[in-house]
Formats: C-alpha cells, structure tokens, sequence
C-alpha cells in the first residue's frame, strides 16, 4: 500500500512542479543562488560571510516553515477526505506525506548548495567549495527536515481538532521568530551572528583539515536522522490515521454595515470589511515596521515590497472563482482598476508612514528625500503590479482562454523559460531598484516618479488597446461566422 | 421580434476539442427556458460565454440588442448569473455580500431594501443575513446568491444549476420566484438535470449533447412528436448522438 501511495504522490509532485505555484519556490531560491555568487565576487570577506549566513538563515526559515506548513497540510489531506475514509495504514499515509514534502526541500537545497559551493569555490578553492556544498546540503535537508517533522508533529498534538488546519499557520509564523533573534545577535555580537559564514569560509579555505570535521557532522546528523526516524512516522503514523475535522464555521452574528453609493467608496467598504474581519492580514502589517530594526540605513525595498503585495490583491475578492461576480458586472477596466488602487492605497499608505515616522523618530535619522523615495516605491509597486493584475488577470475578455487553448505548445514554453526569466527579473528589479535609490536617493526619487507617472499614463493606453483588440476580433470572428452576404 | 437574449452560432474550442459546437438560443420576454444535457454537454461553456466569462471562439451573443462583445458595459447591465457554485466573496455577511453585488451594477442599498429582504424571507434566510455568508451551507449560498443576481433587476437571468444542493421547500420557492421573475417580463435561461422540474417549469427546451443543440421547443411539443415523457425524449435523443 504504501507503495501504491508513493506512485500517486509522485505523479502529484511531478505535475506540482510543472504548474508556476510548484516552480516558484525553485526560481526563488535561485535568485539567492545568483546573488550569492555575484556577492562572492564584489564582497569583502566580513560582508561575504554575513552575506552566508542572512542566506542560509533565510533558506533554513523558508525550508523549516515550508516543511512544517507542507507537512500539517499533507498530514490534513491523508486523514480527511477520501485518504483519510479510505482502508489505509497510518504508517502508509505518513510516508506519503513525507514524500510529499522532501522532494520540494531537496531541489531548494540541492540549488542553495551548488549556489554556496561555487560562490566559495570562485572565491577560495574548488575543494572547499565543494565540501561547503555538501554541509550545506545536509543541513539545509535532514536536520531542518527532521526539526519541521518534529516541530509540526508537536504543535497538531497539542492544537485542538477543528483549529489543525490552522496549525500549519502557526508553525509558519512562529519560525519567523528566528530573524529579530538574527538581526538582536547581529548587534550584540556580529562575530557570534556571522558564525556559519566564517565556518563555511574557513572550510573553503582549508578543506583537508576540515573534511574530518565534516564527515563528523554529516555522520552525526544522518545518524540523529536515523533515530528520530522511527519515532517521528510512528507519532505521524498516529495522527495520519485519524480522522481529521478541521471545518471551521464562523455562526457569528454581526452588525452588518450600509454599503455606500459609488464604485470607489463600494470597493474601499468592501475592503475595510475584509481587512477587519480577517486577523492574518494585521499581522503582515504589523511584522512590517519591524524591518525598521535591521542595522543600517532604512531600505526602500520593504516599502515597494509593501506596495507589489498590495498590488497582487487586486482580483483578490475571496476564492478564485469569485472572481466571476466581479468579471460578469458592468465595470469599464481602466475605471476598475484605477478604483481598486484607491481602494488598496489606504492599506499601502497606513504602514508606509508608520515605518518611515518609527525610522525617522527613533531608529534613525531620514530625509525628506528618503521619505518621498519611499513613499514613490510604495506607490510604484502597488499601480504597476495592479495594473498586471487587471492586465493580465482576465478581467477583459480577451485575456479568456482562447488564446491559451489554442496553444498549449506556447503555453508550455511560456511556464518553462520565459516564466522563471521573468519571475528572476522580476526579483531582481526592485533589488535594483531599491539599490539606487539608497544609494542615489534624489536622482533615484526622479527615476521613481517617472516610472510611477509612465504606470499611470500608460496602463490606461495599454488596457484599452487590449479591450479595443478584442472588440475589433470578436467583430471579425462575427462576420467570419456570418459568412458571405449577398 | 426584439429578443432579450440571442446568441447565434456560438463556438468553443479547447484544445481542438469543440466544447460548444453551434449553439443557437433565443429568449423573449416572458420566457424560462431550459437547457438540458448530460454531464459535460457544455451547458456550463455555454452559460460562462454568455456571461461574459469565457470567450467564444466564434459567434455573436447579444442581450436586448446590444452585443456583449462591442458594448460589454449596456449588456452586462441587462443580465445577472448564477453560477452552478455560489461565487462567495471572503468575509461579507449575507446582507453586506447582498449590498455589494447590487452597488457593482450601481444600486444603493436603499433601492434594494424592500426586494432583498422579502426574498431572503421567502428563502427563510432573513436570520442569517447578519452572519459571515462564506460561512453559510451550500444550499445557503446558493438563495444568497440569486437574491443578489436579482435584486439589480437583470432583463436575464442565467442559472447554471440553481437547485443543485437545496432542499425541496427551496427548490419549490426557487422555481416559484422564477415564475413570477419571467411573468414581470424577464427572461431566464435555466440549466438543469432536473427533467421533471423542466418539463413543469419551462416554456421551452434545448436538449445538448457534444456541444450541438439536439432539440428544442415547447416540453409538451417535444414528448408530443418524439416520446411519451420528456426524459424518454432526453435518453434517447443523448444516447444517439453518443454513438
């Protein structure tokens, strides 16, 4: 049985990692590939070993909270639904989880690796590199595998039944902890907070007298594995095999609200209701004035960080499918759009300007200039990702399956290659972006305005072309339907 | 004759498989028509090209004249739609959702008071108006839903399934609030399973299968001229184009 589990898992998986939610996690950890190799190459040695270790402990939060998270959510499916009814052993169910979630963790630490290794094999030597390469692999894999297995398992135990499902949440937030801990170690002892760096540089440098060490630690953790193994499918094997309720309903009575006359103000109500009803979404602004504690300058990337996020909740109105009530009303695109950047901008603003006062007040001094730099990115990220948004998310018609379902060969080649290119560029712009603007704050307060004032202008040109092209389409496709006219 | 919907030769191709293959459909003022078929017909493509939400690969569809393709904003102000899961947004309560979808076709609040609360008590809902809708059954969802799809009064109502998950009271008030929603001069194209509540209900039918309309008429001409019931007609007429 359990292998029969296994074969289906896997033909998930490989048709997971195909779709753009499964390759993301792989572009993403790419990138920190990419700038930890340019690092290797500009950086001096105290910023190169900083540089490590803010990367791997940003790919140990990211691999524990995805093993956690990925765990109690496939833990969820094998015992609910039809897996969970189904005559099948717990011990089964739980392998299935587990592979579920180690083949994802392994690409991102097989990438992350090979990234470290020939960072420190361009810097230091081929040898070393290597051998960092397969400390970083294994830790990266099966001590922070085993430590999200045993963390998760630990949390469901003590989460009651109808909350389980949120426990995955939980374990995702709670991890996070570990980066104020990074940023407080960073001031109270670099040398302390940069010590994985320092470790993996010494080991490029001198690798035979380190391989012994190595073998050790590798020994020792695949050996820890091995004990914690047995326990941990067992425990897993357990909770897989009951039954899990995790339907929360909330009966609550509430005072509902007049809704106001006018798209925008409708569009503003409904969204102060979602953002007053929905706790999680607080938590994101609250965590992000907290950046504000990272050493040096305060960084313009979390305020148009802020503003791309805002912008990508632009068709967000509930499920996916949803989103038909919204497609099927009578809304002109460009004033829809223009609306919902309204509507979103309180939610972008709010947190801009408690950070930027919180920098200012107490953390440290900020220009005026800086300020405005900014605030402009906010405003940047939030119209230009809006408008991709609309653009791109179906709400002209033309943008409709026809197109995709006539080329699914294009279709392919588009998620393959130019996906994850774009995804990378995509990354790296406002890195760039926000580089140049800490580095260059006037001209790059310029630059930003000129892109916002090019997002405004532009976008509306551009979706009405679409619109106008779809018209003028489905008129030729009317007459090609009509046929000759006598 | 002015029609409040007319579709002609609609097309819909997936991969080069056509999901709707001709389809033509004309609805008057007064008229509930039915479109039936077996799982997978199109009657669901149909429905969604006619809604605005797919595009057609090929022909027309026009609501009291107005072409859905040129003039989308006029012809999506003539027709609501229901789709065959209740489209829920995250977090509204039952009246707020209710206010929303009528303030999108630019409705306040006060124009559809006294219409959406004497539907949501037909629909016995008026209790749990104040609570979160995505929390609500499905059946809930499902009369929360059409209250709102009518209280911005569409010319057309599209229904994809508007009864699938609702217990008998509410499947009779449903076909009960249709009835009088077409006496007042609207027009309701109703896709179902249900045959019996077809033949009852509908002034007129469509029988789908493989994208094509098979047959189409009033339920009383239909067994009249090809079987004793309308679900001999059904059977029959979808299991010759099967094969």
């Amino acid at each position: 049985m359990t292998r029969y589990l296994l074969r289906w898992q896997w033909t998930m998986t490989k048709r997971q990692l195909r779709s753009t939610a499964g390759l993301l996690p792989l572009v993403t950890t790419a990138l920190l590939e990419i700038v930890i190799v340019a690092m290797s190459l500009t950086a001096d040695a105290r910023d190169f070993a900083d540089g490590l270790s803010m990367m791997t402990l940003f790919v140990a939060i990211y691999a524990l909270s995805q093993v956690a998270n990925g765990y109690i959510g496939a833990l969820i499916f094998m015992s609910s639904g039809v897996i969970g009814i189904a005559p099948v052993p717990g011990r089964a169910k739980a392998a299935m989880a587990l592979f579920a979630l180690s083949f994802n963790v392994v690409l991102n630490a097989v990438v992350l690796s090979v990234g470290a290794g020939v960072a420190l094999s361009i810097r230091y030597t081929v040898g070393g590199g290597l051998l960092a390469a397969v400390l970083v692999f294994f830790s990266s894999t099966f001590v922070l595998s085993g430590l999200g297995v045993a963390y998760s398992t630990w949390v469901m135990n003590r989460f009651p039944p109808k909350y389980r499902k949120a426990a995955g949440a939980f374990v995702a937030a709670s991890v996070m902890i570990l980066f104020p801990v990074r940023i407080w170690l960073d001031r109270w002892n670099p040398r302390v907070a940069d010590a994985f760096g320092y470790a993996l540089i010494h080991l490029a440098q001198q690798p035979l007298h380190s391989a012994g060490q190595v073998t050790v630690l590798v020994g020792a953790g695949l050996t820890g594995l091995a004990l914690a193994a047995p326990p941990l499918l067992g425990a897993s094997a357990d909770r897989a095999a009951q039954i899990t309720d995790h339907e929360v309903v909330d009966g609550r009575l509430r005072r509902s609200s007049s809704a106001p006359a006018g798209h925008a103000r409708l569009l503003l109500w409904r969204e102060w209701i979602a953002w007053r009803r929905q706790k999680p979404l607080w938590l994101i602004l609250l965590i992000f004035p907290l950046f504000n504690l990272l050493p040096g300058p305060l960084s313009p990337l979390w305020t148009l960080l802020l503003g791309v996020q805002m912008g990508g909740l632009a068709l967000q109105f509930g499920p996916p499918r949803s989103l038909g009530l919204i497609l099927a009303a009578p809304i002109d695109p460009v004033r829809f759009w223009r609306l919902r950047m309204l509507s979103l901008a309180p939610f972008v603003a709010a947190p801009t300007v408690v950070m930027l006062l919180t920098h200012a007040v107490i953390v440290h001094r900020l220009s005026v200039v800086a300020a405005l730099g900014g605030i402009a990115l906010a405003a940047l990220g939030l119209s230009f990702v809006s408008w991709m948004v609309v653009y791109f998310g179906g709400l002209i018609a033309s943008s409709g399956g026809r197109s995709k379902a006539r080329r699914p060969g294009r279709r392919r080649l588009f998620q393959y290659t130019l996906l994850p290119v774009i995804s990378v560029l995509g990354g790296l712009a406002p890195i760039g972006l926000a580089m140049f603007n800490t580095n260059f704050p006037a001209p790059g307060l310029a630059l930003d305005a000129v892109l916002l004032a090019a997002v405004l202008l532009l976008g509306p040109v551009l979706i009405r072309r679409k619109s106008t092209a779809h018209r003028r389409r489905a008129s030729a496709v009317r007459e090609f339907s009509a046929g000759p006219s006598n | 004759m002015n029609w409040l919907l007319e579709a002609v030769d609609l097309k819909r191709n997936y991969n080069d498989v056509a999901a709707v293959d001709g389809v033509t459909l004309r609805l008057g003022a007064g008229e509930l028509h039915g479109l039936l078929g077996p799982n997978g017909a199109g009657k669901s493509t149909t429905m969604k090209m006619m809604a605005g939400l797919l595009e057609p690969t090929a022909g027309r569809i026009l609501y009291g004249g107005e072409s859905l393709a040129d003039e989308p904003l006029a012809a999506r102000r003539m027709f609501g739609y229901l789709a065959d899961q209740p489209l829920m947004l995250t977090a509204l309560t039952g009246w707020e959702y209710i206010q929303f979808v009528a303030g999108l076709y630019g409705f306040s609040p006060d124009d559809i008071e006294r219409r959406a609360s004497e539907l949501a008590d037909r629909f016995e809902l008026t209790a749990a108006l104040d609570k979160r809708a995505d929390g609500y059954s499905h059946g809930m969802q499902q009369k929360l839903a059409l209250i709102a799809q009518l209280v911005h009064k569409p010319r057309v109502l599209l229904a994809d399934e508007p009864t699938v998950g609702l217990d008998p009271a509410g499947t009779l008030e449903i076909q009960q609030v249709l009835r009088e929603y077409c006496a007042e001069g609207n027009a309701v194209l109703l896709s179902t399973h249900l045959l019996d509540m077809a033949q009852g209900l509908c002034d007129r039918v469509s029988i789908m299968a493989r994208g094509r309309i098979l047959a189409d008429g009033p339920p009383a001409e239909l067994v009249a001229t090809q079987g004793q019931t309308l679900s001999d007609v059904f059977l029959r007429l979808t299991r010759e184009a099967r094969v």
